[in-house]
Order: C-alpha cells, then structure tokens, then sequence
C-alpha cells in the first residue's frame, strides 16, 4: 500500500496541481474575454436592414432578431431585407428559405419621405416616433426630414394629425443608377433559333 | 524610370484600325448648333452648383456652374446666348443616365465674356488653380478632374517629395478613334506647351509622350516642336498598337514595366498620366486664357459618308454633327466612344460633354451579332487576353452561375472592380457573351449594396443612440421621483415639509389680504 502511495502520489499530485491551474487558466479566460450579448443574435441583426419600422410586428430591428434566435418568429417577417435579406439568414441559421410572408408588408423600391412644409403644423408628433432621430424642428415650428439619414420606415406618416408627410424616391438612386443583370440563354437550342 | 526597352501588358487584341478615313484631313469647326445641352456632371466627377437660371444671357466663357465638392469641375458657357432650360436630361455616359443639363441657346454673336487678366502662374499651386478654373477634367475618356491629380503631390523639399514622371497618353488604341492622333498634327505647339505647364504642375522632371507605331508623321512633328522649343526633358515614344494599350495601367507596364498595384493610382509609382488632349487644353487655359469649352470629336463608322474630326463645342448635340459629316439613314446604332467600350446613345439630341471623344454610326450590318450568347463553356480564351489579368469566366461563374455559385462577394474578393471594361474578354469569347455586361452590372450592384450597407450601419448607430438616450431619460425622472418619495418616507422631514408647504399658502393669503 506504501509502496503504492510512493510510486503514484507524485504524478498524482502533479496533476491534480495541473488541474487547478488550468480550471482557474479557463476561469480567468472566460471572464477576460466574455462576449457581451449573444453573438448570433449580433449575426442576425447584422443581416436585417435596420429600418426600424415594425413591420415584422417587433418593435425594432434588434428585438426581431432575438425572436429569430429564440426561435418565436420565422425568418420571413422583414419586407424591407426582402427575399435577398431571407435568403442571408437562411444561410446563416442552416434553415430552410421561405417567402415572404406577405402579411407583414411587400417589398418595396427604395423610398423615404418627405414633410410638405406649408402644411406642417409643428405638433413635433412625427419627431417622437421617428426611430433614428431623421426628422427635426421645435413645437409650433415646421419640421423636416433629414433625408440622408430616414430609413424609410413610414411610422411617422400615420403618426402625423395633417397627413402632410409624403412619400418620395430615396435619394441612393441619384448616388448609384442600378443596372439589370443582362440575361443569358442557357441552351443551344434558344441560341440557334435567334 | 523608364526602360530603354519597352515592356508589354499580359493579354490584349490586335484590332483593325479604321482610324484612316476619318484621320485624313485636319479637324474642322463645327460651327455654332441650334442649341447646346451641356451637362453639369461628368463622369466620375461630383455635379456643380449652377450659378445661372433660366432665362439669363451668357456670355462666351462665362461660369454657368462652380464645383462645392473637390472633386468637382468648373463648367463654363461654350458661347454667348440664352439660357433657355436647366433641368434633367439624357446625357452623353453609360446608359444615357438622365443628369442636371444646361441648355443655351446662341445668339450667334460668340461674344467672350471680360478675360479676368489672369497673370502666368509662377508657382504649381497657381498652375493647378488655373487649371481647375478652367474646368479642366481627363480629356482621354475617364473624366477624371485634372487639378485632382496634381493635389497628391507633396510640397518641393519635404520628406514625401519624390521623383515624378509626366506620362502624356497620345495611344488612343482604340479601333475609329482619331482625334488624339489629329490633335497632335494639327496642334503640337500646343501640346508641347501645354505638357511643359504640366510638368511645373507635377513638379515631375521628365515628360514622355507615348504614341502608337502605327500613326505616321506624329513622332517627326511632335519631336520637331521639342527640339524648336529646346526642351530636353520631353521625350516621344513610340509604343506597339495592341489594345487597350492606351489605358492607363497598361501604358505604365508598356513604358516602365510597372504595376499600378490594386486600388492605387499612378502616384503609388511617381507617375502623373494625362491625355494628349488634356495638355492642349491647359494651354488654352494658361496662354490663352480659354477655359475648356471645346473638344476634338471624331464622326466615324460605316453609315458616315465623310467620317471627319470636328472641333466642336461642348454640348453641341450629336445630330448636329452626323449632319456635318453626312450620316446616312441607316444607322442602326449610335456609339459614343469605340466599338469596344463605347456605349449606345438611344437619341441624338444628346449634346457631347468634355469626355466624348467619338460619335460612331455603324449601319445594322454591323452591329447585328452573328448568333446569340449561349452558356459559358469555361475555355478559357477571356483569361488570356485580359489585360488586368482578371479571371474573366470565373467572374461570371459568379455573377451569373447557377443559385448555388451566384455571389457577388466572391466576385469582388475576385476584383471585378479592377475590371477596365476595355471588351477583349467579350471579343474573344466563344459563345459571345458579352462579360462586360455582367462586369458593370456587378459593379453597380455592389456599389449599390455598400452604400445601402453603410446606411443601415448608420441607422442602427442612430436608433441605438436614441433607445440610450430615452433610457437616460426615463432613468433620471425615476431618480427625481425617488429621492421624493424618500424624503416623505421619513415621517419628521415628510412633517417639515408640509409645513413648509402651509407656510408658504398662508404668506400668500396673507399678502393678498394686504392687498
């Protein structure tokens, strides 16, 4: 039995020792690198468009991702990403691609808007609604659309007592003139008939 | 820098000229049109300010718009008249992209306006001034602003200072293009002086004038003018005609056997290029005093019965021309530029801008492709003639594959941004496919997916700065309410304060007793 100790209680004691340091090695590790915030849902918000305009009945870009994650909400609710934006999170999650559900809205050209200033009453009403602070002016003062930085989400149209808020093309179509992919035959057959 | 002998770029076309025709006399005025239409934006350039509106007479010269970005351009009125219109209009780029145009019509006068009595520059900041006064942009093609070139470089004596080479681009290598080539018989005095200003601007200490081996007469004319103005430090060379050895990067590799490596210019290298025409037109600016309100544009192709260079004013409409050189009904296509990377105009009343170098009417015998694209067959002939030493199949196995290989990002991990569009690719291609096409169309794409990208980027900065600061908010009228509601849990500090309160009302009701 002595004998055994003799034989086996250094190693033994070596890695014990060599257990502790490592378990507090991968304590100390994963405090000092901890990663804030669950980084798939990161992934996610990182593919969706940012408009902020609750369409897919989430208040906001963020908290749709965390429903995607958690899996309350399928990955179809986001007209604005469209079926582009739906086919990015399908590769992202490895889940199958859906279409568009189309109660949450239609894909749409790129637009924002605009105030009709003469109509403008100040009431300051589209100024709190706005999701990223676009719109500016003061109570009782005309208020307009800093049209760089609207997202188009429309919450600020229905929010408006004087219905004096438009919509307009997004000012990206001066910035880039988007071509169309030229088309291609894919068979002999359709070449040789031209 | 440069070598003794010359280098060559990897690929490349050897192409029929059909520059004879057109080269053959010397440039004619085209006289004053009906009406201009001058675009304000040009090419790659940010579009002015107009500082005109409609209905105001202009004199020859005049400023109609003034740049606010740097890398804007001066325009200026290319006669006197009326301007009758300042609105959106098809214009002289790729796919006729409506853009802000000016539209004057001339009183026939051509009256100047006051020359400002601009004294010769002395030093380059002055040079360079002159020139972005004149509203000088890349005459060769691109468009680019000229006075932006010479911005990158450094102060005389500081560190940064380098040795620098003013490369004059005179190889229009493409097929019917030849006003360079009569711009330098008609005007070598010019372009000699004009390069000399640009090499004071560059602070360079030699100047090469690159022309093709197949133009006769330009090497024997340009080298008579150096030698006459006995300036030893311009040199005239000849390089081998294979397209696109005028572009920019392939000239470099051709002349100092460089690379201008990915997403740099020609600075990297202590290089300046400039077109043949730019120089003309920096003389104008700097001896003449003449912003640049004219260009040499040749009329060409098979349905002209007298193809012919013109000195035309900008915004001189393409209609005014073809009937210059007697264009025949039966143009099928209109091409601004050559027959490989121009591009079709579907009017013409469009006016020519300062990058219009060509008008090409090509009747449909031309133009009409022998058969149709059909699908890629990955042989490999697009690799061996690119110039850029893209992989021009593997591009389009990603731009245009099947749903599984489509991947825009792949394709700009691939450098469809270093693509030229110079064509050779869509020439040698087996099943005809026009590559080019899908290049630009991945081009915009892209752009176009950046820019909504940095949108959403800022968006989500803006929202997430608002959710903070209405938590703040929220969270400071908390802390108020709190430390109240603190204060009056305590039952002695509750009591004095409502007997502070108390007082308070019945001092008040006794003064208005007073009263």
């Amino acid at each position: 039995m002595l004998n055994c100790i003799e034989q086996w209680g250094l190693p033994l004691a070596g890695m014990v020792a060599l257990a502790t340091v490592f378990g507090f090695l991968i304590v100390w590790v994963s405090k000092k690198f901890k990663v804030e915030g669950n980084p798939i849902v990161e992934q996610v918000n990182a593919i969706l468009p940012q408009t902020q305009c609750g369409q897919c009945n989430f208040p906001g870009c963020k908290p749709y991702a965390e429903a995607i994650v958690s899996g309350e909400a399928p990955i179809n609710q986001c007209p604005p990403g469209g079926q582009e934006g739906i086919k990015k999170l399908a590769e992202l999650l490895d889940v199958e691609i859906l279409e568009l559900n189309p109660e949450n809205g239609v894909e749409e050209i790129d637009q924002v808007v605009e105030i009709v200033e003469p109509d403008c009453i100040g009431c300051t009403k589209c100024i709190q609604v706005c999701p990223v602070d676009a719109i500016v002016g003061a109570a009782k003062q005309m208020h307009t659309v800093i049209l760089d930085e609207c997202t188009g989400c429309d919450l600020c149209i229905p929010a408006c007592p004087v219905d004096c808020i438009i919509k307009i093309p997004a000012p990206i179509a001066n910035q880039i003139h988007r071509k169309q992919k030229p088309a291609l035959l894919k068979t002999i057959q359709e070449a040789q008939s031209w | 820098m440069v070598n003794e002998t010359l280098s060559h770029f990897h690929g490349g076309l050897v192409l029929r000229h059909h520059k004879k025709a057109s080269c053959e006399q010397p440039s004619k005025p085209a006289g004053l049109p009906d009406y201009l239409v001058i675009a304000l934006k040009t090419n790659r350039g940010i579009c002015p300010v107009p500082t005109i509106s409609v209905g105001e007479s202009v004199l020859k010269g005049q400023v109609i718009a003034k740049p606010e970005h740097p890398m804007g351009c001066y325009s200026h009125a290319p006669t006197s008249g009326i301007v009758t219109a300042l609105d959106h209009n098809p214009t002289a780029s790729q796919d006729a992209i409506s853009a802000l145009c000016v539209t004057i019509q001339p009183d026939g006068k051509d009256q100047w306006v006051e020359p400002a009595d601009q004294k010769k520059p002395n030093t380059r900041e002055q040079i360079v001034e002159q020139i972005k006064q004149a509203g000088i942009i890349g005459l060769g093609g691109a468009g680019f602003p000229t006075h932006a070139k010479y911005l990158q470089v450094p102060d005389n004596n500081t560190a940064l200072s380098r040795e620098t080479t003013l490369i004059i681009n005179g190889a229009e290598c493409e097929p019917y293009i030849s006003c360079d080539e009569r711009l330098m018989l008609d005007h070598p005095h010019e372009i000699i002086k004009g390069t000399e200003w640009l090499l004071k601007a560059a602070d360079a200490n030699k100047a090469i004038i690159a022309i093709e081996d197949n133009i006769g007469g330009v090497k024997k004319r340009l080298s008579a003018e150096i030698k006459k103005q006995k300036i030893p430090n311009i040199s005239v060379v000849k390089v081998p005609t294979i397209y696109p050895t005028g572009g920019e990067k392939q000239l470099i590799k051709v002349l100092t056997g460089q690379e201008v490596t990915s997403g740099q210019t020609p600075y990297s290298l202590g290089i300046i290029m400039q077109n043949v025409a730019t120089a003309k037109a920096v003389y104008d600016a700097i001896e003449l005093q003449q912003p640049l309100i004219n260009r040499v544009v040749t009329v060409t192709g098979e349905s002209i019965a007298e193809p012919q260079n013109y000195l035309a004013l900008i915004g001189t409409p393409f209609s005014h021309l073809l009937k210059l050189a007697q264009c025949k009904d039966d143009v099928d296509k209109l091409i601004i530029g050559g027959p490989m990377m121009g591009y079709a105009m579907p009017s013409a009343d469009i006016g020519i801008d300062k990058t219009t170098n060509c008008l090409l009417a090509l009747p449909e015998v031309c133009t009409k492709p022998e058969i149709e694209s059909m699908p890629c067959i990955r042989c490999g002939d697009c690799v061996k003639v690119c110039p850029q030493e893209l992989l021009p199949q593997q591009l389009l196995w990603y731009i245009d594959g099947n749903e599984q290989t489509n991947d825009l990002e792949k394709a700009r991990e691939h450098h469809v941004f270093d693509c030229i569009e110079c064509g050779a690719c869509s020439w040698v291609c087996p099943s005809h496919i026009n590559l080019v096409d899908f290049y630009r169309f991945a081009k915009s794409e892209l752009t176009y997916l950046d820019i909504k990208k940095a949108k959403s980027e800022l968006a989500k900065q803006r929202h997430d700065d608002r959710l903070a600061r209405l938590d703040f908010i929220k969270a400071e009228r908390q802390a108020k309410r709190r430390s109240k509601t603190s204060k009056l849990a305590d039952k002695s500090s509750a009591k004095a304060e409502i007997s502070a309160v108390l007082a308070r009302i019945k001092k008040q009701s006794e003064e208005k007793a007073d009263e």
